[in-house]
């Protein structure tokens, strides 16, 4: 039994091998983009939304106000960001149903990649709001004697990020593999629907924790900012703007 | 439970590219069509509220002349009811008016009416109790009251011919005395000399005529005098109009007098034939 995708090679591209985990991640996103695009191409605002229009427009709502709710300021590029993980994860979840497809969500190498891309944005949009010195001074905050354990804190973030995003998903697929091995007519049926749920919701939860570092990056550069200048949210916010 | 680096590599350029992707084909044509259509929803809100502030507003105005004009109906009804009042009372006064002009003209010509048959109802009365005097008078005539007549007759002219320039006018050659009865031989004689008195040397002869009234007709040369109880109770019917006229209308003291006698008024007829 194959705990994760990386091992089911396809084909080779030169001397790298292309496994399961990147075919399969690559389906997922010609689904996302080809349904976007062929959904979005006649989009004009004095035309009346049709039913499938009105789905994205709920979808890519709600995520912003989800975002809205857990970040201040301008949210335009942790949309992008938190919601492409969030479509991506739920997508592949979902597609777990599908009988021979391994989603590339329970490759831990997938899930520590969007994990790697989480721990590099939330410097990343900490550091286009005050600059990469005052975001490096967070590290030393309250005193610098906090510094390691703030490295040791950001990079635990990612690690339990990886590790439960993976931890989930694998945990899923194996328990549907045993279960059809044992009782192949009724279980798998029911583990499904409960990983549908598990996946959903963890997508869910990989997104929600996203936005809250990267709001919590936010929130910390508003407080030392807070304490070095009288008004800092001005300046913030001017520079979320020119950000944006 | 081990992870592949390159794959690790190849999903973190793979999800950076979805990113780029969703961005280019879902959340900006999304967003940026959301924006748009809520662009769009409050321009036309913003229009609808534009058109809905000018529609009050025509409203108001519509409301204020409906209100002007039920006004100026209000008062155009209250002053045509006036005006109906004060016509109605214009007329219903000339009318009062001219009702009240008919009734004294009714009243007066009633009056005129009422006096005109007094005054012929006087008439016919005086006429008639003539008539009855005149009858009575030539029913109880006699040869004495006849000659006393006579002799009032010749008392009158003789008067008559003292009053006037009787004197320069020729006395008659003869004198003709007519009268209903034969007078006796005595009243002839005091007859001719009352005629000798009045017409010195003219020859007086006596003539009877029994269709003549009782009184004394003289004729002498182609005039004649004439007193008799037609003559005098004509002269009494022609002064009874002005009589019963004064006694009527007048109500001066002398209106209630008595009648002229003929004699006295001069009314002994002369009739001169050619």
């Amino acid at each position: 039994m194959d705990l994760t995708p990386d091992t089911l090679i396809y084909f080779h591209i030169g001397s790298f091998g292309v496994n399961a985990t990147i075919v399969n991640t690559w389906i997922i996103m010609a689904l996302l983009t080809g349904g976007a695009a062929l959904i979005t191409r006649h989009l004009k605002p004095d035309v009346p939304p049709d039913r499938w229009r009105t789905t994205l427009e709920v979808v890519v709502k709600g995520i912003e106000s989800q975002i809205r709710e857990i970040a201040q300021g301008p949210t335009t590029l942790i949309v992008y960001f938190s919601g492409t993980l969030f479509l991506f994860i739920v997508t592949a979840n979902l597609m777990t149903v599908i009988p021979g497809f391994h989603t590339p969500t329970a490759s831990l190498s997938t899930t520590t990649a969007l994990a790697l891309a989480v721990l590099v944005a939330v410097p990343l949009f900490g550091i286009s709001r005050i600059g990469i010195l005052g975001y490096l001074k967070t590290y030393a905050q309250p005193s610098p004697i906090m510094l390691p354990f703030n490295i040791v804190s950001e990079l635990s973030r990612g690690i339990s990020l990886a590790v439960r995003l993976y931890g989930n998903i694998m945990s899923g697929a194996v328990i549907v593999a045993i279960l059809l091995s044992i009782a192949p007519f009724f279980f798998p049926v029911l583990m499904d629907m409960l990983g549908l749920l598990t996946g959903v919701i963890q997508a869910y939860i990989f997104a929600i924790l996203a936005t809250v570092y990267i709001a919590s990056a936010f929130d910390s550069n508003s407080s030392a900012k807070s304490v070095e200048s009288p008004a800092p949210s001005d300046q913030q916010d001017n520079r979320d703007k020119e950000h944006d | 439970m081990s992870i592949d680096w390159i794959t690790v590599a190849a999903q973190l350029v793979n999800f950076l590219v979805l990113v780029w992707l969703l961005k280019r084909f879902l959340y900006r044509p999304i967003l940026d069509g959301i924006d748009a259509r809520e662009s769009e929803i409050a321009e036309k809100m913003g229009e609808a509220a534009r058109i809905r502030e000018n529609a009050e507003s025509t409203k108001a105005d519509y409301q204020q002349q409906l209100v002007s004009l039920q006004q100026d109906r209000t008062t155009a009804l209250e002053q045509a009811r006036q005006e109906a009042q004060t016509e109605r009372d214009t007329l219903l006064g000339q009318t009062r008016e001219r009702i009240r002009q008919e009734q004294a003209a009714a009243r007066q010509q009633q009056q005129r009416q009422a006096r005109d048959y007094i005054d012929e109802l006087h008439q016919m009365s005086a006429t008639a109790i003539l008539d009855v005097v005149n009858k009575a008078l030539a029913d109880l005539s006699d040869e004495t009251l006849e000659e006393r007549l006579v002799l009032h007759a010749l008392s009158s002219m003789k008067q008559q011919r003292a009053s006037a320039d009787a004197p320069s006018d020729e006395p008659p050659a003869e004198l003709i005395l007519t009268t209903r009865n034969c007078l006796s031989e005595p009243a002839r004689q005091r007859i001719r000399t009352s005629t000798d008195a009045l017409w010195p040397g003219c020859k007086l002869r006596f003539e009877e005529d029994e269709q003549q009234s009782p009184g004394a007709r003289v004729q002498f040369g182609s005039s004649q005098l004439e007193w008799t109880v037609d003559t005098y109770v004509k002269a009494l019917e022609a002064q009874l109009p002005t009589t019963l006229t004064s006694d009527t209308h007048s109500s001066s003291p002398g209106a209630g007098d008595p009648p002229v006698p003929p004699q006295e008024q001069g009314s002994a007829h002369e009739d001169r034939q050619p």
